[in-house]
Parts: structure tokens; sequence; C-alpha cells
């Protein structure tokens, strides 16, 4: 496994461990079972046609449910805190935007207001501050893309034409990559971008090397 | 149950064919069809501008005269000599002229060609194979295998013209222009970013352009310079050399009623009217001159071309009387509005063609909206017309750039190959359009014509 870099990897790593245990098992036990059954012959006894034995169905349906079940109610929490409660009244720190085939990147610009004419534009270079919350807006320009952050255990498709929203809780600044995880076209692999975690000092300053290398600084060459 | 349907048939399908391949046959058969189809491709060759030469033929033809085929070869080979092979890139020296730096590094050249390879220290080779080839083609004609599909066409860098550069005119990029290009992308077309590869590799790719898009200028002006009947009162010609009997030329002027009988009357006639032909040496330097130096001047002049901009007014993007100024400028003087559209939506004039359509399109006889006269280039390599579409300004997305130096410089500068136009206009004019047309995604489209809500007790 990749290193993990925010809380909600951390978390999933954990569920993923759990569930390779249970899956793990399960393979064990049902291909003991099946061993067993299929090997369990002999002379002295012959082989019986069996046509809808209630007992078995009901074990082979019932117990993996139960486990399914038991596997979602599980990780009902951890899909509740990274899929549905968004951290609230907070803006999304940048708009994510995917085509064919490179990601760019805005930010709000001086107004302080993503999505009006003074964003700043960054292209396949995201970075994020290490605060509580970082929320990211996806689009998608053309086809479907995926967002994908495998030290952030982020995948998320981005379907044109709709908003996704993800959000996540960095552990620690670094480097990380962006990889397109749906194949959009022939220049899929072209599409990677850098991102690090930086301190939000370090943010801030990168912020405004961006919007004097978007808007000028009135030292224009 | 399932076997025993179908094995009988099996066995009358053998005895009804007793010819069946065995199997090992048939994998050896299959094996070498695989090999014939992928093992011997052959490595790619430029591929001769065949739609400049229809064009210069369309020419001739109007004075009855004909594009000799055996001119056409002496091109391919002079200009192979001169640049090689996709697989083998070379450039000609500046020594010849005396200009101290090289405007390529061949270094960069062998990096970006031939076929994709990385070396045991993990340097990579045939990057332009690896990057940039599925659209721009393996000549830098455009012509990649995706090409047919995207709008706006990929670019043909053989006609040295780039639409996004710091220069004016039609002076060619700088590095820094094409490098900028490179690593940001062209938003609102198909040519994406490549800020993931290296730096070096960026450099190489950009050396890689700028050698097509010379080699390709070359090409078009040795088309050119042979299509020309009489060049400065002396006739010059490269058949004799190529196609003669490896006589010199001194001797091929005393030779010229023997070569008559071979060549037709025409030539007859115009080798007695010429009566110097020049020596091959002269002939190649002026060919050096006129199609390889020319441009090469251009290239190398491109960072004295760069336009400066003044700085931007202070708080450009909330200023009301600037941006009012601009709005009235859009409308009127610098008559943006003709093409851009009264709001801005790219809706008006939408009849012109780019510069790397219309310099066929223009062809006497070819009529922009008759599919029909335009066959001849279509099948020479030329794309389907598309009438240019002016930028609708409302979406914020600029391909050039969205820093007002950017629009800036396309307003000032124009854009080289369409028919946005540089404006005459001053300084403070050009700020006040940059302002202007970088609210307009904010501006609304129409008057707000909603009444008011009735306030007050409503029963």
């Amino acid at each position: 496994m990749p290193q993990s870099m925010s809380r909600h990897a951390d978390e999933l790593d954990h569920l993923f461990k759990e569930i390779n245990i249970v899956a793990g098992i399960t393979l064990a036990v049902t291909g003991v079972v099946l061993f067993v059954a299929l090997y369990r012959s002999s002379p002295h006894r012959p082989v019986k046609f069996v046509s809808g034995h209630v007992g078995l169905e009901f074990a082979w349906t019932l117990i993996p449910a139960i486990i399914l079940v038991a596997l979602a109610v599980y990780q009902s929490g951890t899909w509740k805190t990274n899929k549905i409660d968004f951290p609230k009244g907070e803006q999304p720190i940048a708009r994510v935007v995917a085509r064919q085939f490179d990601w760019e990147f805005f930010y709000a610009g001086p107004d302080g207001i993503l999505n009006t004419v003074d964003d700043l534009r960054s292209v396949n270079e995201l970075v994020v501050p290490s605060s509580e919350h970082v929320l990211l807006e996806l689009h998608s320009l053309d086809v479907i893309h995926s967002f994908s952050v495998p030290k952030l255990r982020i995948k998320q498709d981005i379907v044109p034409g709709t908003v996704h929203r993800i959000w996540f809780t960095p552990t620690q600044v670094g480097k990380l990559e962006i990889i397109c995880a749906e194949l959009c076209g022939w220049g899929h692999y072209n599409m990677q971008a850098k991102m690090s975690i930086v301190s939000p000092a370090e943010f801030d300053r990168w912020l405004n090397g961006l919007a004097n290398n978007n808007l000028g600084d009135g030292n224009l060459d | 149950m399932l076997l025993t349907c179908i094995q009988p048939k099996m066995i009358e399908l053998e005895r009804r064919n007793p010819t069946t391949i065995p199997f090992h046959s048939q994998l050896w058969l299959l094996s070498a069809i695989l090999f014939l189809c992928l093992g011997c491709t052959p490595s790619p060759e430029f591929r001769f501008n065949e739609v400049e030469l229809q064009i210069q033929r369309n020419k001739l033809l109007e004075q009855d005269e004909d594009f000799p085929d055996h001119n056409r070869q002496d091109i391919a080979t002079f200009v192979t000599a001169l640049f090689g092979t996709p697989d083998v890139p070379r450039f000609p020296p500046l020594g010849l002229k005396g200009e101290p730096q090289s405007w390529v590094s061949l270094e960069h050249l062998t990096q970006s060609a031939g076929p994709v390879s990385s070396d045991r220290d993990g340097v990579k080779f045939g990057l332009y194979r690896e990057h940039c080839v599925q659209c721009h083609g393996i000549t830098g004609d455009g012509r990649g295998p995706t090409s047919g599909f995207l709008n706006p066409y990929p670019r043909d860098f053989r006609l040295g013209r780039f639409k996004f550069k710091s220069t004016g005119g039609r002076a060619p990029p700088t590095n820094a222009d094409l490098k900028r290009i490179l690593l940001e992308g062209i938003p609102g077309t198909a040519m994406p970013s490549f800020k993931l590869l290296e730096e070096e590799q960026i450099d190489a790719l950009v050396d890689y352009v700028k050698y097509l898009s010379v080699r390709g200028q070359v090409e078009r002006g040795m088309i050119n310079e042979l299509s020309q009947l009489d060049v400065g009162g002396s006739r010059l010609i490269l058949w004799p050399v190529v196609h003669g009997d490896r006589t010199t030329l001194n001797d091929e002027r005393d030779d010229s009623g023997s070569r008559a009988s071979e060549n037709g009357e025409k030539q007859t006639e115009n080798l007695d009217a010429d009566a110097d032909i020049k020596p091959l040496d002269e002939q190649l330097e002026y060919y050096m001159d006129e199609a390889y130096y020319r441009y090469l001047e251009m290239w190398l002049d491109a960072e004295n071309e760069i336009t400066t901009v003044p700085s931007p007014p202070e708080s450009l993007l909330d200023d009301p009387e600037l941006y009012a100024a601009g709005k009235a400028l859009f409308l009127g003087k610098a008559n943006c509005a003709q093409c851009h559209g009264m709001t801005g939506l790219g809706d008006g004039q939408t009849a012109n063609y780019d510069l790397w359509t219309t310099h066929w399109l223009e062809t006497r006889g070819v009529k922009p909206l008759d599919p029909r006269t335009h066959q001849q280039f279509i099948r020479a390599g030329a794309f389907p017309p598309r009438s240019m579409k002016p930028r609708n300004l409302r979406l914020g997305v600029f391909r050039g750039g969205n820093r007002p130096e950017d629009l800036y410089r396309r307003i000032a500068n124009g854009i080289d190959g369409t028919p946005m136009p540089a404006v005459s206009m001053d300084v403070a004019e050009v700020w006040a359009l940059v302002a202007y047309v970088m609210r307009l995604p904010d501006e609304r489209l129409t008057e707000d014509r909603t009444r008011p809500m009735p306030t007050g007790d409503r029963r």
C-alpha cells in the first residue's frame, strides 16, 4: 500500500484489512467445504441427486447475507463521514477541471470567491494547505475522468455535466500525485498532475506567486 | 450430454474436409502473418508537402506550364540532405553564414526524434513520437491519426506560423513561447499540458518543433523557388545535376542541343534563352539563402521581436471608467463586435478561414463553399475547410492565456494566421479593452427586465 497521507486513508486502510480478513476466512471455509463435498465419494454410497434442499439453500443465502450486511453496517460510519457529512459552511479550496488530457485547478482570486473572473489558474499542479478540511469541486469538460490520488485513497469518477465534491483531512505535508483512473482517450497516460500538501503559510505564499503569474504584478517583461 | 451432441458433428466435419491445415501449421501461418504486419513496419518518413505542390501546379497550369516530376524528387533529396529523416535528424550548420550560435541543439533533436525508447540511465528518446505524433503527425503537418476528429485541427508547423506568441506580426515564436504552450497547454483546444515531463524533455521538444517548422518552410520555399520560371534573370534549375549524365553544368551549357531531344522542345527553348546556367555550388548557395537562411534569420531574430507589455493601469479589473471605455472601444473604434458579436458571444462574422486553410483555399478556381473544387487539395492531404469561429469571450477561456499580458498581446499584436488583426491604438486604449474583455464573462447579457416584487401586504 502506498504511504497514507489523510485521516480518511487510515480509516480506509483499516477497513480494507478487516474486509480482507473476512474475505480470506470465507474463501478458506468455502474452499474446504467444496473440497470435502466433491471428494467424499465412496464405493458404498451411491451418488444421490438432490433437488431443492431447503436447509442448505437457507444456509448459503443467509450466511453471506449476514456477513455482507454486517460489513455494510460496520463501514457505514466511514462512508457517512467521507461521503455524506461534508464540513458545513466551508468553500472548496479549488475547482478541479479535468479535460482531455490535463488537469486544471482554479483558485479564488483576489476577491476570495471561487468561480469568478479573477480565478487563478494552475495547470497540472495542485497545492493544498494542511488545514482541517480540504474541499475540492470536480468538473469534467469532455468525457468521464476519474480523480485519483493513491496516497489519499481518493478515487472519484467525474461525469461531465455533474459537479462532484470531495473532501479530506491531510495528516502530513508532502508531495503526491494525481492520476486519471478512467481510460479517457489516447492521452490518458499524460493525465497526471503534481499535488502537494503544504503548511498554510506556504500555501499563501504559493497562491501569491500564482496570482502574480496569473494577473501580473506590474513588472511585466 | 452436451459433448455427445457436438462430437459426431465435429467428426463429420473433419471427414468432409480431409485437407484441413494441421494446428501447428496454422500457428506458423498466424505468426508469419503477424510478423509481416507488425514486425516489418518500415521506419516512418517525412511526407512531402503535396498541398503546396498542388498550389504551385495550379499556378503553373494557368501559364500553360507544368511542374516537372524530377523537380519534386530534387526537392525531396535537397530537404532530406539538409534535415535528415525522422529517425536521424540533422540540420545544416550555421557556420556557412558565420552565425555563432546554433538555432537548435542536435542533442535535443536526437532525443525527440526516432522511435520511443530509453537508455540505461533512463534518458528517454523518441519524445515526439511518444507525445506529439498522434495529432501533429510525423512530419509536423498536423495530420496525425487523431487530427481529423479534432476541432480546431492540430497545428501544421510547416508554415512556420504560430498563433500564441509574444512576438508581433509574422515573427516566429520565441523558445519561451513554445515552452509555455507545452507546459500550460492551450485551453479550449485539444492541446494538453505536458507539465509532467522533465524540463530537459520540454526543451528537446521545443527544439524539435522549431526543426520541423524550419524543415517545412524550407520544403515550401523550394517548391516555390522551383516553380518560378525565371529567377533574377538567370535560370536556376537543379535537374541537370541530378538527372543529367553527371556532367558539370558548364558542359551542360555546350551540350544543351543534345539534351533537347531527350527533354522535349520546351526545355530547349528555356536553356537557349538562359545561356548562363549557374554552376551547382552557386545554385545551392542561392537555395540555401532563399529557402533556409531567410527563414532561419526570422527564427534567430524572434527574441528581438517580442512585444513589450507596458504596466497595466492600477485596478485593472475594478475600474468602472476603464470598463466603460473598453466597452465603447469594443463596440466602436476597435471594431471587435464585427466578429465577436455585440455581446461578445462570438456570433459575428463567421465566414473567415485561418491561414492554414486560406493558403490553399485562395487558389484560383477554388470556392470555399463548393467541396468539389477542394477535391484536388483534400486528396493531396489538406483538411476539409472549416470556417473560423470568432472566440466566445464570455466563457472566460482564452487560448493564449488568461493573464492580462496575454490578452494585451492578443489585442495589440492580433493573432497571426487568423482574421484577428493587430489594432492600432494607444496603450491606454488596449488596456481598457483588456479590462472589458476580462470582465465580459461576468457581464449580464440582457438588461434586467423583471419587475421588482410588489412589496407590502398581499392578501
